[in-house]
């Protein structure tokens, strides 16, 4: 189940909002963005853990997607465009407070996870933010934002099966002890 | 099911609260949206970052600030160049090149586990120290072996202990596996380089958790020096120079703002706590955070003390090597992390965020407070050691913290050079007079 936040906007009505905002359209472009707010601002908090910064990105991403709407493909959805340039804001915004990001030696990222489940709270916050990017936000796309694994290619510009490879590669890492195999990656 | 868990704790974690985003977000953001007719050209397609807020309106404007600027920077290395030609008669000879060895823990990406490298300090000469994923490599004083971390059985759960290898990467080591279960992390290595201070921990008897030190040759020997509540780790950093003393962190596991420093006398007698109480002390990515003068009569360190509105704020400690009468000799800073004390006794340098350049980097300061100076022209430097001789540090630099390299740099900001050129996730640098 993929609860998207831009459900209810047909292909038909989001294909025809998206001509008009390519016309220049500003209305029809806040009827794009707006069911893109919520998700939007999700992902660049749990990216970057700063409530103020997130709805920076939002902004930045925002104004970055009206001048580069042109770019968006025929028949391509609006939101998983929209979320991969969010992602890239905030790896741009991180490159640039990088001293900030944490990271412990392995061996005691390893003893975190040895009551074999998954990690929690701080514990979490800081594993994710180990995370490769491409990792983190494919993560936080499908997990966080229960994007389908489509959306999270499209978002980051690979394919399905990339996300998919991404996914379990930082499934390894947030929770070393399990199986990856026991984890379902819904497609 | 295990994906909804982690589903479940991903939206706790990252939860941002009531009240998020603010209701007023979109309507703010469209009213920073250039109008429609500025930012489509005529034939209505868009026209690349016109219509941004970003966007220089005056396009021939910024063209000929450009040309200015190339043709100023032309003009000053060109002076430069006369100007140092005719100095350069009389300019003496630079500093003898770098001597030693310096050894760090690199992530490698094909399986993005630790594994130590090796490399001159005139950056020749890099190389894996042993073949296997291992951390926490810590060099002897005498600068002959390093002990590392390992998990011999190849998984955490299976145990943790130490391995000792020699400089050169020969005679690896296992220490065998506490029987009891008791992991062996971290370490510091006692001044006549006989035993090791180790952080002890066992996740099934957190009692256990606590400070220990063992002979290096085997691990033999163990004895316990502090016991914790609540199932907090002690991570030794250094031993005082004579011996007599352990100064360690002590805080969770992986919540490495919010642990304290100590001091414990080598036979586990007198702990003190050395960090001001309500301080917080950093631990783990960007290694030690202080470390002891010379003479073993003060130790320097980072404390942050955070506040809402500021919550890296943070400065320069110096106490007494009884760990009493901490005091601050730095201004409140941003984010800083470590504070380590000159060989020489005459600087600490420590990290935190260059207000000026907007960057983490580094700055000198004398113990007594005195002539701070940030050592130029870096940005993005974090977490620096001190060459033997107190004359150069090396340091770690780049875009993040997975595109590192290290670099060195003299005292007096000069002949700044880059060691490695494969960019990663840089930990755990030391560097020893060894050849």
């Amino acid at each position: 189940m993929h609860a998207h936040s831009d459900a209810g906007m047909d292909d038909r009505a989001e294909q025809a909002l998206i001509k008009r905002a390519k016309a220049g359209d500003r209305v029809a472009y806040e009827q794009l963005l707006e069911p893109a707010v919520r998700p939007a601002t999700r992902l660049a908090f749990a990216m970057l853990h700063d409530r103020s910064e997130a709805e920076d990105v939002f902004q930045e991403s925002a104004l970055r997607a009206w001048v580069r709407l042109g770019n968006l493909r025929d028949e391509s959805r609006f939101q998983p465009w929209f979320l991969g340039i969010v992602a890239n804001q905030c790896r741009e915004i991180r490159r640039g407070r990088w001293w900030q990001v944490l990271r412990l030696p392995d061996a005691r990222a390893m003893r975190a996870v040895d009551d074999g489940a998954w990690l929690e709270g701080e514990d979490l916050r800081r594993a994710v933010q180990r995370l490769p990017y491409s990792q983190r936000a494919a993560v936080l796309l499908h997990f966080h934002l229960d994007m389908p694994l489509s959306d999270v290619g499209t978002a980051l510009g690979i394919s399905e099966s990339g996300a998919k490879t991404r996914i379990h590669r930082a499934l390894k890492r947030l929770r070393p002890a399990m199986a990856v195999s026991e984890v379902r990656v819904n497609g | 099911m295990a994906d909804e868990t982690l589903r479940r704790n991903l939206d706790r974690t990252f939860d941002p609260g009531p009240g998020y985003p603010d209701p007023l977000l979109l309507s703010r953001t469209m009213a920073m949206l250039e109008p429609p007719a500025a930012a489509a050209g005529r034939d209505g397609r868009w026209k690349g970052r016109e219509g941004s807020r970003l966007s220089w309106p005056r396009t021939g404007l910024r063209l000929a600030a450009a040309l200015l600027i190339i043709v100023l920077a032309i003009a000053a290395v060109g002076t430069f160049l006369v100007a140092h030609r005719a100095l350069s008669p009389s300019v003496p000879a630079g500093p003898p090149p770098p001597r030693g060895t310096i050894v760090f823990g690199r992530v490698v990406n094909t399986n993005d586990n630790e594994h130590i490298f090796t490399i001159r300090a005139d950056g020749s000469g890099e190389k894996e120290l042993v073949a296997t994923s291992t951390c926490c490599v810590v060099w002897s004083h005498k600068g002959d072996r390093l002990s590392l971390t390992t998990s011999p059985a190849g998984g955490s759960s299976s145990g943790i202990t130490k391995a000792i290898v020699k400089a050169d990467g020969s005679d690896y080591r296992v220490w065998p596996l506490d029987t009891s279960g008791l992991n062996l992390g971290a370490t510091a290595w006692s001044p006549d380089d006989s035993r090791l201070a180790l952080e002890g921990w066992d996740n099934s008897r957190p009692s256990l958790n606590g400070l220990y030190t063992a002979d290096v040759t085997d691990g033999g020997n163990r004895r316990r020096l502090t016991t914790t509540t609540a199932a907090l780790h002690d991570i030794p950093i250094s031993y005082s120079p004579n011996g007599s003393r352990i100064l360690f962190w002590r805080g969770q596991p992986d919540a490495q703002t919010q642990g304290q420093l100590f001091l414990v006398d080598a036979d586990g007698t007198h702990l003190t706590q050395v960090s001001p109480p309500g301080m917080r002390v950093w631990v783990g990515f960007f290694g030690d955070p202080g470390g002891w003068s010379p003479d073993g009569s003060q130790i320097s360190f980072a404390a942050t003390s955070s506040t809402a509105s500021d919550p890296g704020r943070s400065a320069v400690f110096v106490a007494a090597g009884d760990g009493t009468n901490s005091k601050r000799i730095s201004d409140w800073g941003d984010y800083t992390t470590s504070a380590r004390w000159s060989p020489t006794g005459d600087w600490i340098v420590f990290d935190t965020i260059n207000a000026a350049a907007g960057a983490h980097t580094l700055f000198l300061v004398h113990p007594d407070g005195s002539g701070t100076t940030p050592i130029t022209p870096l940005a993005g430097g974090c977490c620096a050691v001190w060459s033997p001789g107190g004359d150069r540090l090396v340091f770690t630099r780049g875009s993040s913290d997975q595109v590192l390299d290290l670099w060195t740099v003299m005292v007096d900001g000069s002949h700044l050079t880059q060691l490695t050129h494969s960019p990663a996730s840089l930990t755990d640098i030391g560097w020893s007079a060894t050849a």
